[in-house]
């Protein structure tokens, strides 16, 4: 019998269309077995109080209550926070890449079937888009179930679309159609029937840094397909803002391991050109390139005491989230 | 000039298939660059990255292969280049074929031997005729064949070459082994011949020179080597293998003693028969039989007397003779006219591989008597001139009502060929009385076989005769203008010395008492004859003038023969004619000269393929028939006033003129072919050595020139290069997967696949 967990698999995700019920899906998986909130906020209210069971934290007994009574209760608290987060996708041309037959040149233009491009690009398979949107929609709807402010960002090598913060009720429905829009403006559509649109950190985090006006938890989706040096330069201006941010790089299970054989034209998502070779001969220079900049990644990401996730499109959302939140979670009630 | 032209020629030929051959690479190395598979790709500045730092290592790589790949199709062109592979081609259809086979077929007398095959009793000419027959049906459509044929004397069977396998078939369905020895440098020269005048000869790649042979002893001689050496230059030289050797037994002649029987009304003859019995291919061991010789009277072949010997072979004797004297009775002889008539004596063996050669024939002339004309003058009653003295030796016994020599005079004066019609003999003695006419006579009497013996007359000058009788007769002899006599009126002595004066051949008889005969001899004058000229014989000579003189000389003249004595018959001139040798000395000479001149013009002699010239005697014949079978010889007349069988003549047998009578045509087998070893495949190769170019063929395969055609002929290239292009397509295969990057853990590094190449197993 299948758990909630795995229906957190991409290939199941990926068939579920709307984004707001993929991110219910998401996070009642995420909150199977989760007692406590990820987002530790400035300041408590008391709400009630409730028996003690075995496995509740003894550090929120009312021990007043055991005095007078001779009974174990916990105190249970209205969460008050003034924590704002700010999602940051990355909606640039190469997280269109989506394993399987999405590997295919369109042909720019033409539909198939009475279709747009769009809806057969969807339907192509589970794009690194699809899960940054999956994993930006999953955050917000937690934050909002705990009363905080959630805004968004869509960027590429500048900010496409902004979801000024709120915890309003219709706060996560807005969030959520403003991802299930089609990243990839067919304005911007190039020869390559995508958008050309590089990313450009350094720039957009200097944009975001100058429109947050207190502090927030910035949660940054992208393949980051840029600069090491661009992400080191926007990531130090937010540490200087006491900004708190995650680093979730999103890559696709080919960008990984770069597994094809035989000749082939590979074809930039973002203007780079066209370049013909065989993959088999240079998949270990390849890697060796991509290891070193994840490597890079993860290191400017440390400096700045920022976590760092990298998300494989082609893994299950539920285990690498949920593990991640856990660990933040018992790292922020370590510190505090 | 020409060679230079083809050389240019073949070389523009190969220059273009060369390049045609690396263009194809190139441009499926260029095409399969443009049937990439597209990919969208957003890591592209990883791609770019690692693409920057091995761009040169691929290149170098991608040009690596190409060379690779360039180089395999150039080995495989030059190896498909090499003729054997475009035979191989050829085979399979995949290239014109317009060869010429130019087949040389053995049908000498061995390939008549009988031999054991599957099928049952065979010969070999049949088996050799089969596989020519399989060569043929291989030819392609295109294909055009010749075919000779090569007993003596060789020649053609389907020439010039044709396209219709049907027609050759059929030839060579129609060919018979023949009885002559192999002449197969004579085949090889007619086919040289051809091929040098046809206009259409293909090059020499695609002539097949086929000799199907029983390849015995006589096949490959000296001049045999030189002509397949020389033709292949020109052709493919292709031998079918030997058949096995075979034992045979022949008779390989049959001598009488006499050509020419005399025999009078109520006598019976007696022959001497000598028959040689040979046997080929064993022996090793010891063998016997029984020779079987009959007398038959011709042309009826009634059988007159027979008789059966023994023979045998000793160890290690090959050859061995038989002697046997076969006796006629006078009853069986009645039949035969006072004119003469003719015998056949046959000598047989029993039956063995080769039959054609179990048999010998002579053919022998039957006289009542033999006719001798004097030319002299009618004589005086009670003087005993020269033609007295002849009568008297030549008829001893004058009682006798039928003598056995019938000597008739005849005037010089009235001398012609109506009065020498019948004559066998003519002597001569008084010469001085022969016209011109009758010397023109007596020149045609002898070449036409006749015997003529000169006696100078006792009591003229040569000076009138002597020049007419050279001239007539053609002979470069100079008879002394006056006769000589001894200086001091004593004698000369006829040499007795054997070693000075051999006994003449003719005289082999008298041979025993030839000395003591010869001694009593005394020359008291004679002519002197200062030049004889080197055809001479000089029967007997005198001691004379420090030195040994002609005496009695004779010269073969045309089918006849003639002697001069220079001495007159003439006891003023020497004592010959009272001396005991006188009558044998005539009775010898007359029957060996006639034995002779029977041979050699009414009974003439032949071997199976010989180009038979006959004598005078056989103006006006036309045809000649084979007793007891249906063989006609047409004769034709020669440009030289003579007569010769119109073919040269196969069937051996006994051939008589419809008509006219006293003339026979023997033909026998040639003996020395029917040797029927063979020669083994080693001994052939040695032989052959001298030939650079040859192979055997196998006549059981599919297309029996295909290994000719493959297997090392032309540039003998053909083999390594492909196996250097298999090497070189290997090594393709294993560069192309390790620039291909194409490797995992599990499977085997490259060094490890060359090692399971080499070694077929692990590493």
């Amino acid at each position: 019998m299948p758990t909630t967990t795995d229906y957190l698999d991409p290939r199941t995700l990926a068939s579920i269309s709307p984004l707001e019920l993929r991110a219910r899906f998401i996070v009642e998986g995420l909150m199977t077995g989760m007692h406590r909130s990820p987002y530790q906020g400035y300041s408590v209210e008391f709400a009630q109080h409730r028996q003690y069971a075995p496995g509740d934290d003894i550090r929120h007994l009312d021990w007043k209550v055991f005095a007078r009574t001779d009974k174990l209760y916990l105190k249970q608290y209205q969460k008050e926070t003034n924590l704002d987060l700010v999602l940051l996708v990355d909606v640039s041309g190469s997280m269109a890449y989506g394993g399987g037959p999405s590997r295919r040149v369109p042909t720019p233009g033409k539909t198939e079937g009475g279709r747009s491009e769009r809806d057969n690009a969807r339907e192509r398979g589970w794009r690194k888009f699809d899960h940054a949107a999956s994993v930006a929609a999953a955050l917000a709807y937690l934050a909002i179930q705990q009363q905080d402010r959630v805004g968004l960002v869509t960027f590429d090598d500048h900010i496409r679309s902004t979801v000024k913060a709120s915890n309003s009720r219709g706060q996560w429905r807005t969030v959520v159609e403003h991802l299930g829009v089609e990243p990839l403006d067919p304005a911007a559509v190039g020869d390559t029937g995508f958008a050309e649109r590089k990313t450009d950190l350094s720039k957009l985090l200097d944009q975001v840094n100058a429109k947050l006006s207190q502090r927030s938890l910035i949660v940054l989706v992208s393949d980051l397909f840029d600069d090491p040096a661009s992400l080191d330069r926007g990531l130090a201006r937010l540490s200087h803002r006491r900004h708190d941010v995650i680093v979730m790089q999103v890559l696709d299970h080919d960008e990984l391991e770069f597994p094809f054989r035989g000749p082939s034209q590979f074809v930039g998502l973002e203007a780079e050109g066209k370049v013909n070779l065989d993959p088999s001969a240079l998949r270990k220079a390849y890697l060796e390139s991509l290891q070193a900049h994840l490597r890079e990644v993860e290191r400017i990401a440390q400096r700045y005491r920022f976590d760092y996730l990298l998300l494989d499109s082609s893994q299950s959302l539920g285990p690498p989230l949920s593990h991640f939140l856990a660990r933040r979670g018992a790292m922020t009630t370590a510190t505090a | 000039m020409i060679v230079s032209m083809v050389t240019l020629a073949v070389g523009a030929e190969l220059a273009l298939a060369g390049a045609a051959a690396t263009a194809i690479p190139i441009a499926i190395h260029l095409l399969s660059r443009h049937r990439r598979t597209p990919r969208l790709w957003g890591a592209m500045r990883f791609v770019l990255e690692a693409y920057r730092k091995h761009k040169h290592r691929l290149q170098l790589e991608r040009w690596l292969l190409l060379a690779v790949r360039c180089l395999i199709l150039i080995v495989l062109g030059l190896a498909l280049w090499d003729p054997g592979f475009k035979a191989v081609a050829s085979a399979l259809g995949m290239a014109g074929q317009d060869r010429l086979l130019c087949l040389v077929i053995d049908d000498a007398l061995s390939t008549r031997a009988a031999v054991q095959d599957m099928d049952g009793q065979t010969t070999r000419f049949e088996q050799l005729r089969a596989r020519s027959i399989k060569m043929v049906a291989a030819l392609h459509g295109t294909d055009r064949v010749a075919i000779w044929r090569s007993a003596r004397p060789a020649g053609e069977v389907r020439v010039p070459a044709v396209f219709d396998r049907d027609a050759a078939i059929k030839a060579l369905e129609s060919m018979r082994p023949r009885h002559a020895r192999p002449q197969i440098e004579q085949a090889l020269q007619r086919v040289e011949r051809y091929l040098d005048q046809a206009k259409d000869t293909p090059p020499r790649e695609r002539v097949l020179l086929a000799v199907v042979s029983d390849l015995g002893p006589m096949s490959l001689d000296e001049a045999g080597v030189g002509a397949l050496k020389s033709l292949s230059e020109k052709a493919r030289v292709l031998l079918t293998p030997p058949p096995a050797g075979a034992v045979n037994t022949q008779v390989r002649s049959l001598e009488t003693s006499n050509h020419l029987l005399v025999a009078g009304p109520g006598r019976g003859v007696s022959m001497d028969a000598r028959a040689t019995l040979r046997r080929f291919g064993e022996a090793s061991t010891e063998s016997s039989g029984l020779l079987r010789l009959e007398a038959r009277l011709l042309p009826n072949g009634k059988p007159l007397a027979t008789l059966s010997r023994p023979y045998r072979f000793a160890v290690g004797q090959s050859e061995t003779a038989v002697n046997a004297q076969l006796p006629v009775t006078p009853g069986a002889l009645a039949e035969v006219p006072d004119a003469g008539g003719m015998l056949e004596v046959v000598a047989t063996i029993p039956g063995d591989t080769l039959e054609a050669d179990n048999i010998a024939r002579a053919v022998l002339e039957l006289r009542r008597h033999v006719r001798v004309a004097l030319v002299a003058g009618a004589g005086s009653p009670g003087v005993l001139d020269g033609a007295k003295w002849l009568t008297l030796a030549l008829q001893p016994d004058s009682d006798e009502r039928n003598p056995l020599l019938d000597v008739r005079r005849v005037a010089g004066a009235s001398l012609d060929s109506g009065t020498l019609t019948g004559i066998d003999v003519v002597c001569v003695t008084e010469p001085n009385t022969v016209t011109d006419q009758g010397w023109e006579s007596l020149a045609r009497f002898t070449k036409n076989g006749g015997v003529l013996w000169v006696f100078p007359p006792s009591a003229t000058s040569p000076s009138t005769w002597a020049g007419q009788y050279a001239r007539a007769l053609a002979l470069p002899w100079e008879v002394a203008l006056e006769s000589q006599s001894h200086e001091d009126g004593g004698d000369w002595v006829v040499t007795t010395d054997p070693a000075a004066t051999p006994v003449p051949e003719e005289l082999g008889a008298l041979a025993g008492d030839w000395q003591a005969l010869l001694s009593p001899l005394r020359v008291s004058r004679r002519l002197n004859l200062s030049s004889t000229g080197p055809d001479a014989r000089v029967w007997m000579s005198v001691e004379a003038d420090g030195g040994a003189r002609p005496w009695v000389v004779g010269q073969k003249v045309g089918h006849g023969y003639t002697l001069l004595s220079l001495s007159a018959l003439d006891v003023a001139w020497s004592n010959l004619t009272t001396k005991p040798v006188f009558v044998p000395l005539l009775h010898e000479a007359v029957s060996s000269l006639l034995n002779r001149s029977v041979v050699g013009n009414r009974d003439v002699s032949a071997t199976s393929g010989d180009g038979v010239e006959l004598g005078g005697a056989w103006l006006g014949v036309e045809s000649l028939k084979a007793v007891g079978g249906d063989e006609t010889l047409w004769l034709v007349r020669t440009p030289e006033g003579g007569v010769r069988v119109r073919e040269a003549v196969d069937e051996p047998g006994v051939y008589l003129p419809l008509a006219t009578g006293g003339l026979s045509l023997t033909v026998s087998v040639d003996a020395d072919a029917g040797d029927t070893r063979t020669l083994s495949r080693e001994e052939v190769e040695r032989r052959l050595s001298p030939v650079a170019d040859w192979r055997w063929v196998d006549t059981d395969a599919t297309d029996p020139f295909a290994e000719a055609q493959t297997a090392g002929l032309g540039l003998r290239m053909g083999w390594p290069l492909l196996w250097l292009t298999l090497a070189l397509v290997l090594l393709e295969t294993l560069l192309a997967k390790w620039f291909s990057h194409a490797r995992d853990p599990n499977r085997p590094s490259i060094r490890a696949s060359i090692w399971r190449v080499l070694h077929g197993g692990g590493e």
